[in-house]
């Protein structure tokens, strides 16, 4: 009986949110198509005075990501329709899902929409806070715990630069409004300037996942249900991209060179870090994590190229990078909210999160695998999905920059960007190959995927209504660029048909490859149609075939395990027990281990030593009376020295 | 009706390049196998025989492993529908490419990435471990070629300031052939072919040993009109990649009816030269030297990534620019 | 300068580089001293082409005599050497292979950098030309401090003359014929006493290693 009401109350809810984001995606569809406001801006609720808070507006910006949050929303709630049954079979009270899921979407709208430091900072947290909930949900798990609660620690200390950065422009402008903080910037000092971008950037940074910030990232992402999952991957990371766009871009003004630099830098670091180690990754959504990193640092190469290209005045190099950066913003919240939630039908039907246990899952649930596979077609930027087509545009930024510089070295180091790219691209080919190979394709490597089934319909119709939309993405691509054109007119000032017009060739370019290859495909399918088949067993020298003979998941990335070993901290331990003799082995026991390098080398000594400080400052606080009375006399006395 | 008439025409000499290359590929395939006999002191089969061979394979019956899905038949067409694609933005004997417009040199690399991500998971698809190790090979291999080729293509488009191969082609034409950042992205594009062929010191397409094949233990399940298709793409992949390097090392420029049709017939024989003493010479390359064991490859490719580097430095110093 | 096109010049300078870079990656010592013996030729087909090209007949004869000199007789002494004391290896210290080579890398580096204020010359190939002098000479200094056989020190002092003797040859369009002849004589006699000096090292101790020279010490 109570069944039945929670589930009522499940699709109520969850259906309410799919309404709310078709509503919104409605009103936004038509009355972004007329009106001047989307550059100037919409604002509402707004106090009157320097001192006014609480005030919200929307852009052109801000209805791109908008756009982004309630496509997000629309999917994300329409997966976890179904994906919540589970949790009621198991007799776990959904309400604290249900209100964090509800107020974790509207705070994120709160960021989007903020228009002075106060509310940002207010919805900030909120949307923080909230994930935090929902990360935790799955609580019975320790590690789970321990995952969210690294994810807590982490983003308050990004929230810590964020309200110092706040703060400290309140005091210098006397105002919390981005208008005025950006009219006000111009007067800061250089060293100030510098000093508030680094602290915008480190908290930022931290939400988004940039390498050396994302130790969060993995953790909290893999623990989190999935819908929550494609939620903090496809979107949330991206409201703290768009942040940078807000505040660094639009109201910290042009800025030094180097700022382009560190995005670059950082951006390269972060995307090789990331993907590097999604590759040796074993655990079906700590990979998906670690390539959001991956993503995250391709988005900001794009950045960096966009800033340089800024402080260089090379406009057209400028409009590339951000289409690209928009254009892959797009692309990357589709694809891996489809690829989360594809995990989240594997995770329900066989209960692991381990590669190493998975195996032949595509004849037992061939619609979720068809939606799989269109993702990582997508997100290995490869032609003919969007994936590609955006860092295609991102290299012809890179490119048409470095041309244009007439000297230095920078004119070495942008077109090695292309190459970690490059070299990035490679590696995620690799990870996406095992990550789908190794669970879908193939034999059971164990019992738990025997009883797998297919997912319930909607887990299956959101991720192919997302691969729907991608290829859509891609196929009209105009209508792609007119989304684009919404940010676009607000960053930049000149003419936004232009363009459109200039970006034509690679943007046609894409439909017809997309036409093009599915129609040789067919014909050459057609083509060799005739002919005899017969299923016959695979061919393995004769001997019997068992399901441990195949390549495991650690194994078939095992060499870039080895080639990078130097980077990845890995280590092996093989244990070979050969009974007495020196050549019949009787048992082997491979351990690999991967060190998280960062968190060793850069956290735990930081850790380290804030540990060693708080005992030095507890030996100030020893208990005694009289130790206290002390300081009350000498505070006493400090304080009639000041005040004389 | 011009406009309609314009596409058509474009649409028919698209197909034509298609076609040549279609034709071409299994003829370069026998010259080299020639070659190498030649160097092997021996006889050889005939130039033709890569034509029987597919002839007879797609005749015959089509053995699928029964833990195979559909991606395992969908693979050797797309595969082969992909690899066409590259060749789409190839310029051909007469300069002339298909699709083209800037950024197509990342289109080349990328097509032959997705023929590449399908085949790995082909090998996949069997349960077996020599598909397994073919692909993990084959994935290792390709992420280490994949910054060479790009890089060494970024380099000659830093030359001759496009980024669509057909208006490098052109460009080229104006560049000294012994202008090093030119010969330092040659080096490069050629070491990257040898690797993406599936060639010795890389992969020796000759062996169905275990412990050395790579593009081979990918291909081991397929039988019948599938394995043709595979060997097809691949003979295909090779012609591009010597087109692409004659059309490096010493281009024809555009050449358009305006050059009379003894000239559009001199071109294509000129270039048929060309491939042939290309092909020629890496017969004998690949006779001379031995196939490395997986983890020298890193070696080769980091060779090959460092002259692309090499390439874009020397370019800039030579431009006075650093 | 002026007869050869800016274009060879750049090849014969990438032939030095490269070969270089290949002595200080070297891992047999034959293999850096047939490195440095393709060096040295490059230098002196670039002397050879100058002169013809200017028609200097004395400028020719310092390349013919470069060419016989060193390309010829000194690789075929240190073979002999070589042969003898049964040295396969260059004997790696302090840095790896791959290590050196990228520290090499490095120092080309600083090499063009310090030859910036070169490029306001009007021969754009003179800048290169230096630099590659000076990058020859930081990575003979860097072969003689890594490496611990005494042949491959040997390579080394060669590998600094070679630099020189480009440096000198850019900077001077060509020294008189006096010098030229003179500094060659100078390493032609030094590598003789080397040869002299590493048989009776040989002799001694059996092996070409430079640390057993510390038991000379008082």
């Amino acid at each position: 009986m109570a069944n039945k009401e929670s589930q009522s109350v499940r699709q109520l809810l969850m259906s309410l949110c799919i309404v709310l984001a078709g509503a919104g995606l409605v009103w936004g569809f038509v009355t972004s198509r007329s009106g001047d406001w989307v550059q100037t801006g919409l604002k509402f609720f707004t106090g009157e005075g320097a001192e006014r808070w609480l005030s919200w507006k929307v852009d052109g910006l801000t209805m791109f990501f908008l756009f982004i949050l309630l496509l997000g929303q629309g999917f994300s709630s329409l997966y976890a329709l179904g994906y919540l049954k589970e949790y009621e079979e198991k007799k776990k009270s959904l309400w604290p899902f249900y209100v964090n899921w509800f107020l974790f979407l509207g705070s994120m709208f709160g960021v989007l929409l903020a228009d002075d430091g106060f509310s940002f900072l207010l919805t900030w947290e909120m949307m923080s806070l909230f994930s935090f909930f929902l990360v935790l949900y799955e609580n019975e798990d320790h590690q789970n715990r321990r995952s969210a609660y690294i994810y807590l620690v982490m983003t308050h200390v990004a929230t810590v630069f964020l309200t110092a950065a706040t703060l400290f422009l309140y005091t210098k402008t006397g105002s919390f409004a981005f208008e005025v903080w950006a009219s006000g910037a111009p007067t800061l000092t250089t060293i100030q300037l510098n000093l508030v971008f680094l602290a915008f950037f480190i908290g930022l940074g931290t939400k988004a996942g940039f390498v050396p910030f994302h130790i969060w990232l993995p953790h909290a992402h893999s623990a989190a249900p999935s819908p929550v999952s494609s939620l903090m991957s496809g979107v949330m990371v991206k409201v703290a991209l768009y942040l940078f766009l807000r505040l660094v871009w639009l109201t910290l003004g042009p800025g030094p060179v180097w700022w382009g630099w560190l995005f670059l830098l950082v951006g390269a670091l972060s995307a090789f870090v990331g993907i590097l180690s999604a590759s040796v990754q074993s655990d079906l959504k700590k990979l998906l994590a670690f390539s959001t990193i991956e993503n995250v640092g391709i988005l900001g190469i794009a950045l960096g190229s966009a800033f340089l290209a800024r402080s260089w005045n090379n406009d057209w190099a400028m409009d590339l990078a951000l289409v690209a950066f928009f254009w892959h913003t797009l692309q990357h919240m589709l694809l891996k909210s489809l690829l989360f939630m594809e995990a989240g039908n594997i995770i329900q039907a066989t209960h692991t999160r381990n590669l190493e246990r998975l195996g032949g899952l595509l004849k037992r649930m061939p619609k979720t695998a068809l939606g799989a596979l269109i993702g990582i077609l997508g997100i290995t930027a490869l032609p003919p999905l969007g994936g590609f087509w955006g860092e295609l545009i991102l290299f012809q930024s890179l490119w048409t920059n470095t041309l244009n510089l007439t000297n230095g070295w920078s004119k070495v180091v942008l077109p090695l960007a292309i190459g970690v790219l490059a070299l990035v691209g490679g590696l995620s080919i690799a990870t996406f190959v095992k990550w789908f190979g190794v669970s879908f394709l193939g034999q059971a490597r164990s019992s738990v995927t025997e009883r797998a089934t297919e997912a319930h319909f909607v887990q299956v119709l959101a991720p192919l209504l997302i691969c729907g939309l991608a290829v859509l993405s891609v196929l009209w691509p105009s209508a792609t660029l007119a989304l684009l054109n919404l940010p676009l007119s607000v960053l930049r000032t000149s003419d936004v048909e232009r363009i459109r017009l200039a970006l034509g060739t690679p943007l046609n370019l894409s439909s017809s490859y997309l036409v093009l290859l599915i129609f040789l495909t067919v014909i050459v399918v057609l083509l060799s149609k005739r002919g005899l088949r017969r299923v016959t067993a695979t061919w393995n020298c004769g001997a019997p075939l068992t399901p441990s003979m195949q390549y495991t998941a650690g194994g078939l990335t095992n060499p870039i395990r080895v080639l990078f070993a130097k980077v990845l901290g890995s280590r092996r331990h093989v244990e070979g027990d050969f009974g007495g003799t020196r050549y019949s082995l009787r048992s082997l026991r491979y351990e690999g281990r991967i060190k998280e390098v960062f968190e060793d080398f850069l956290y735990r000594p930081l850790i380290r030593g804030l540990v060693w400080l708080a005992t030095q400052i507890r030996k100030l606080q020893e208990g005694s009376i009289h130790l206290y009375l002390g300081y009350l006399l000498i505070t006493v006395i400090v304080v009639l020295i000041i005040g004389r | 009706m011009d406009e309609l008439y314009a596409v058509l025409t474009r649409l028919l000499m698209g197909l034509g390049h298609l076609a040549l290359i279609l034709v071409v590929a299994p003829l370069l395939q026998g010259f080299i196998k020639k070659s190498k006999a030649f160097w092997q002191m021996r006889q050889g089969p005939s130039i033709l025989q890569p034509y029987r061979d597919l002839r007879k394979m797609m005749k015959k019956e089509e053995l699928i492993s029964e833990h195979a899905s559909w991606i395992f038949l969908l693979t050797p067409r797309v595969a082969f529908a992909a690899t066409l694609m590259a060749a789409l933005v190839i310029p051909n004997a007469w300069g002339w490419a298909p699709l083209s417009g800037w950024g197509d040199l990342f289109l080349f690399g990328a097509s032959l990435g997705l023929v590449r991500l399908f085949l790995t998971l082909a090998g996949l698809e069997g349960a077996g471990t020599f598909g397994g190790m073919g692909s993990s090979r084959e994935l290792f291999v390709g992420l280490m070629t994949e910054p060479a080729l790009l890089l060494g293509l970024i380099v000659l488009a830093f030359i001759t300031e496009t980024t669509s191969l057909q208006g490098m082609a052109a460009s080229l034409l104006n560049v000294s052939p012994i202008f090093i950042p030119r010969i330092l992205a040659l080096i490069t594009l050629g070491m990257v072919s040898v690797a993406e062929m599936g060639r010795i010191p890389m992969d020796n397409p000759d062996t169905h040993l275990e412990l050395t094949m790579i593009h081979e233990g990918m291909l081991l399940e397929y039988t019948g009109p599938s394995l043709a298709l595979l060997n097809f793409s691949e003979q295909v992949k090779q012609l591009l990649l010597l087109i692409l390097l004659t059309q490096i090392i010493w281009p024809s420029g555009l050449i358009t009816g305006g050059d009379g049709f003894l000239g559009i017939l001199w071109a294509l024989g000129f270039a048929g030269v060309k491939v042939a003493v290309l092909g020629f010479f890496f017969a004998t390359a690949e006779s001379l030297f031995v196939k490395r064991r997986l983890f020298r490859a890193p070696h080769f490719l980091a060779t090959s990534t460092a002259s692309a580097i090499l390439a874009l430095v020397s370019l800039w110093i030579i431009r006075g620019q650093i | 300068m002026a007869g050869i096109s800016e274009n060879w010049l750049n090849l014969v300078l990438l032939v030095l580089l490269t070969s270089g870079l290949s002595i200080v990656y070297s891992n047999r010592v034959q293999k850096a001293l047939n490195w440095w013996t393709v060096q040295t030729i490059a230098v002196s087909l670039l002397i050879l082409a100058q002169g013809v090209y200017h028609d200097e007949p004395e400028v020719i004869f310092v390349g013919v005599l470069l060419l016989i000199g060193k390309a010829g007789i000194i690789p075929i002494l240190l073979r002999r050497v070589l042969r003898e004391s049964k040295t396969a290896w260059v004997g790696e210290i302090y840095l790896k292979r791959a290590t050196s080579l990228v520290v090499a890398g490095a120092l080309t580096i600083i090499a063009y950098d310090v030859t910036k204020p070169l490029m306001a010359l009007p021969q754009a190939g003179f800048r290169n030309g230096l630099a590659v002098a000076i990058a020859l000479i930081f990575f003979g200094l860097l072969l003689m401090m890594i490496r611990k056989v005494a042949i491959v020190q040997v390579v080394g002092i060669l590998l600094i003359d070679n630099g020189i003797f480009l440096a000198g040859f850019f900077l001077t369009q060509g020294m008189p014929l006096l010098v030229e002849m003179g500094s060659m004589f100078d390493i032609l006699v030094g590598i003789v006493i080397i040869v002299i000096l590493s048989k009776q090292m040989l002799e001694n101790y059996d092996s070409l290693n430079v640390d057993h020279m510390r038991s000379l010490k008082g």
